[in-house]
């Protein structure tokens, strides 16, 4: 069942979000001047999509359907779920920290090198086995990095920095 | 102790990064929107005084080109930066057309209009393999025997768009109204023979009326423009359609008068130019310059102007 | 004898040591800039053209020039080491670059990518320098409704990929082609899907998206194996450099694909990513060992890069003749050329005959010195994928968000490149393939222009699409790529049940006697 429901549950998120933009799509204005008109295309494709998700729903469906026939035979895990749920807990950090970048990044004047450098001694030492041997080369990359986006970015294509 | 020093420590550099709360304008680059694609004349007309106007401002200009809904996306991201002077927009009656066809929110007095600096005109021409309409009598009388076959392509919603539609007004010829892009998409239909009439500014077509592939049928000015002087305008041929392209530059709403200011002096030295000038004749661009004040008078009569075309030629948002 | 004179003149004209000088800080910026995830050879150009002002014509001139050869060139190098695109053209170099390097070969996919964008770049200058006015004429000859059909035959294409169901890969692409529809309206500029929000009604900047599709989920599912890291790579120039045999065996494939970038170039609003994934599956299609392609098939890489950057050469041809700029790299040299009193069209070729062929030999050039720096910088690139991923990740993450920013200094490029980076990497769990989705972001909104231009011309008569030869030529290959999957599937099953059955019986006669 759970199996089902993890296969079922994506087409027919899709299939969710793509039918609020369909009936969205009916605010647009009607075509002038030329045959299409803005609702067109978008409704062709949302129409599309929805069709192929509910192909995909029938194949889940089906799958299921033909599995639950089956004897069951219980699957070895492919890691011990240890080590799964520690790369989980990564995974989560990762987004947080990139997250919290992004935030101090558009909501305060922080400048960005400060806060890219900061972002990227945390999360290299998060991600390594945080030992102090890792220490050195990651403040070696903050520093590299901060230092080659200054040049490509500031010196070479005299961008604007947020 | 060390807890104190550290903290006024911080306190002087979130202090330091405050920045200045009054410099000499400008202090860094100025990002200069163009809301067309690159290489068709408003760009080209851009670039053109960027040249001579960084040697006045004493600050580098970065043309930003951003396309897209007759002008009106470029002309939204320019409404929506700070009125710093540090973006500016580089805008013609497209800025107005896209308004009143509802491509776009904004409208010249949703923003800090400048200076007017130069026009452009627009040229009706043909391609030479067309035998049975390469004058501008031959053009009307099949385009009014025939209603709807003769091709013009246009931007939807663009100035060019309205240009046409004046042209339909004082030939009484109806066109097949094409949808097309900007400047060089249009000539990429005419010389690929997909469209039968263009109208559309003089500077892309230069090169090919030149070498012969285009025939020029009538300019749509007040006198004849200086890049085709064997050129009759469509008044002269009895067709009241005067549509020239004044450019000019705008700010986001709420610039300072000081800015507003410099860069009504800058455009005037601009036009003032003969090397400017000359740079600007070769590609059939002139110097129209108006003040601040006068443009303000001349965008809101232009604003009517269009405003009644595009009831009248159904274009109305 | 006039045409040689020319070429001399030019010759001379860039072999100057100033020029020769700009076009190799030109290509090493370029290869800079396209190695970036989210800088573009477009940008770093536009960022120079203010620099030309003070440099002499030809100067400038190569400046550009060298620039976009060189970004085009640096996408492969993060398509390969890293499975992220460096510019959208790269993507179908990620097919088979990124698992050649995973196999710990990536000097030897490097090798490959260089080789190819060398070899496609180098068929299209040539084009540039002997047949430019004949070609020029296709490029005016295309109708909208034939670019919408060649458009839509590269969207379809890349849903026949052999890793993922024909299904999932075709949801990917119609989510794209959904994505790209929200912004303003190609024709009218009507804003679509922004629920009023100024900031969503200028649109997503596709470079964002690329970024948050294939470089957020790829880091996150690397944050996996943050200790991990190649241990050996090859990397001496006998591995790195493909041999005479390899070029040899994949002759074909490398003048088709080249061949292929060169007209797509000359087709204005197309783009190289159309042109590389065309390229990609052609070679598939006549390939002997097409399961092969995905897995890191040489011929995967050559056909991807030969096109991409054969399409720099296919787009100054309607640039030089007719001043008809292809692509917006295109539009950005027309206006240098502009600005130094160069018109381009029909009489660029008589009035500055020097200058004009400096400016094809530019090219030529810069595709030279490309290769050289590339060969040199092969090594140090390579040694990229024994850097453990703990840091790796952070920098690359740091450059993604500034890359977005610097686009159009605006703050929600950067929450488009965090939202789509979630959206790829749930895609990706659920087994839905990113690349169409990233293509149909791309190609939808050319289709839809020139499909909705096309109507306007044909009066909302969809007959053009099946009456224009070059229409129903892409049109009908879209369906042949679509079907021939099942058919293929459907045979092969066929094919061994009569194997089974054949087995079976001869077992059995066997038996029997």
């Amino acid at each position: 069942m759970k199996a089902m429901f993890k296969k079922f549950y994506p087409p027919a998120l899709i299939f969710a979000v793509a039918a609020f933009f369909y009936w969205y799509s009916f605010s647009f204005p009607p075509p002038r001047f030329e045959p299409m008109g803005p609702r067109f295309f978008p409704q062709c494709i949302l129409i599309a999509t929805m069709c192929l998700c509910v192909l995909e729903m029938g194949k889940a469906a089906y799958q299921t359907f033909r599995n639950s026939l089956v004897e069951n035979k219980a699957r070895p895990d492919g890691h011990p779920s240890s080590r799964r749920s520690e790369e989980t807990v990564l995974l989560l950090t990762t987004i947080l920290f990139l997250l919290g970048f992004i935030l101090t990044i558009v909501f305060t004047d922080i400048p960005f090198l400060l806060l890219a450098f900061v972002f990227m001694i945390l999360l290299g030492f998060v991600l390594s086995k945080r030992t102090t041997q890792v220490i050195r080369p990651v403040l070696g990359m903050a520093t590299g990095t901060v230092a080659a986006i200054y040049l490509v970015f500031d010196v070479i294509l005299k961008a604007f920095f947020p | 102790m060390r807890k104190m020093a550290f903290l006024s420590l911080a306190l002087l550099a979130l202090l330091g990064f405050t920045g200045p709360a009054i410099a000499a304008y400008p202090e860094k680059p100025i990002k200069l929107i163009v809301p067309f694609g690159a290489g068709g004349s408003s760009d080209m007309s851009a670039r053109l005084i960027t040249k001579e106007a960084e040697k006045l401002l004493g600050q580098s200009i970065a043309i930003v080109n951003i396309a897209g809904g007759g002008g009106g996306i470029g002309t939204l991201e320019a409404s929506k930066a700070a009125p710093d002077g540090y973006t500016l927009l580089w805008q013609h009656k497209s800025l107005i057309t896209a308004f009143h066809t509802g491509a776009s929110e904004i409208n010249w007095d949703n923003l800090t209009p400048i200076s007017n600096l130069m026009l452009f005109n627009e040229v009706v021409h043909v391609h030479k393999d067309n035998k049975d309409i390469d004058t501008l009598e031959k053009l009307i009388a099949k385009g009014r025997a025939n209603p709807e076959t003769l091709r013009l392509p246009v931007q939807i919603g663009a100035g060019a768009h309205f240009s046409a539609l004046e042209l339909e007004k004082a030939t009484g010829v109806k066109f097949h109204i094409i949808a097309s892009g900007g400047d060089t998409d249009r000539l990429n239909e005419q010389l690929g023979k997909r469209a039968d009439v263009v109208f559309q500014s003089i500077t892309p077509t230069l090169p090919h009326i030149k070498a012969g592939t285009l025939i020029p049928l009538g300019v749509g000015a007040e006198q004849r423009d200086p890049g085709l002087p064997d050129v009759p305008t469509l008044t002269e041929q009895g067709y009241d359609v005067v549509t020239p392209f004044n450019i000019g530059l705008y700010g986001p709403a709420g610039l300072p008068a000081d800015v507003v200011e410099k860069w009504d002096q800058i455009s005037k030295k601009l036009m003032e130019n003969p090397e400017t000038q000359k740079e600007m004749a070769k590609v059939s661009l002139f110097p129209s310059y108006m003040s601040t004040k006068d443009f303000r008078v001349h965008l809101k009569k232009l604003n009517d102007n269009l405003h009644d075309l595009a009831k009248t030629g159904g274009l109305l948002k | 004898m006039f045409f040689l004179e020319h070429i001399g003149l030019g010759l001379q004209l860039v072999l100057q040591p100033s020029v020769f000088l700009l076009i190799l800080i030109g290509t090493a910026i370029g290869i800079c800039v396209g190695t970036i995830p989210g800088l573009t050879a477009m940008m770093a150009i536009a960022i120079a053209i203010p620099i030309t002002y003070s440099l002499g014509p030809m100067q400038g001139l190569a400046l550009l020039i060298s620039l976009y050869v060189g970004g085009m060139t640096g996408g492969l190098v993060s398509a390969v080491l890293l499975n992220i695109p460096g510019t959208p053209s790269s993507i179908a170099t990620t097919f088979d670059g990124y698992p050649l390097a995973a196999r710990g070969k990536p000097g030897k996919a490097l090798g490959y990518g260089i080789a190819a964008s060398f070899l496609g770049g180098g068929f299209s200058y040539f084009c540039l320098l002997l047949l430019a006015p004949t070609l020029a004429e296709v490029a005016l000859s295309l109708s909208p409704f034939e670019i919408f059909a060649i458009v839509m035959c590269a969207l379809v294409m890349i849903a026949d990929n052999s890793q993922s169901s024909l299904s999932k890969a075709l949801t990917a692409g119609s989510v794209g082609l959904f994505v790209g529809t929200i912004g303003p309206d190609p024709i009218v500029g009507v804003p679509r899907f922004d629920f009023d929000s100024p900031q969503l009604s200028g649109g997503f900047v596709k470079v964002s998206i690329l970024i948050g599709l294939f470089a957020i989920p790829q880091l996150l599912s690397d944050v996996r194996h943050a200790h991990e890291a190649e241990k050996t790579i090859d990397a001496t120039y006998r591995d790195i450099l493909p041999k005479l045999r390899e070029l040899g065996q994949s002759a074909v494939n490398l003048i088709r694909s080249s061949f292929i970038g060169t007209l797509i170039g000359l087709v204005p609003g197309v783009g190289a990513s159309t042109a590389a994934l065309l390229a990609y599956n052609q070679a598939k299609l006549a390939s002997k060992h097409p399961e092969k392609f995905g897995k890191g098939a040489r011929d995967g890489i050559f056909a991807s890069e030969a096109a991409n950057n054969a399409v720099i050469g296919g787009a100054m041809i309607p640039l030089l003749t007719l001043g008809l700029p292809g692509c917006p790299a295109a539009a950005l040299l027309l206006a240098g050329l502009t600005i130094n009193n160069l018109i381009p069209g029909p009489l660029l070729f008589t009035n500055s005959p020097d200058i004009t062929y400096g400016f094809i030999l530019a090219f030529m050039v810069s595709n030279v010195v490309m290769v050289g720096l590339m060969i040199i910088l092969i090594k140090p690139f390579a040694m990229v994928v024994r850097i453990p991923k703990y840091l790796l990740i952070p920098p690359i993450l740091a450059i993604c968000v500034i890359g977005a920013y610097v686009t159009n200094n605006r703050f929600i490029d950067i929450w488009v490149v965090f939202g789509f980076g979630l959206l790829g990497y749930w895609m990706k769990k659920h087994a839905y393939p990113l690349a169409p989705m990233v293509l149909g972001v791309i190609l939808g909104p050319i289709a839809e222009l020139h499909l909705r231009r096309g109507l306007t011309a044909s009066k909302g008569s969809f007959m053009p699409l099946v009456n224009e030869p070059v229409c129903l030529v892409f049109l009908i290959i879209s369906v042949i790529i679509l079907v021939y999957p099942f058919v293929r599937e459907h045979s092969r099953k066929v094919h061994l049940a009569q194997s089974d059955a054949d087995g079976s019986s001869a077992g059995s006669n066997r038996g029997g006697a």
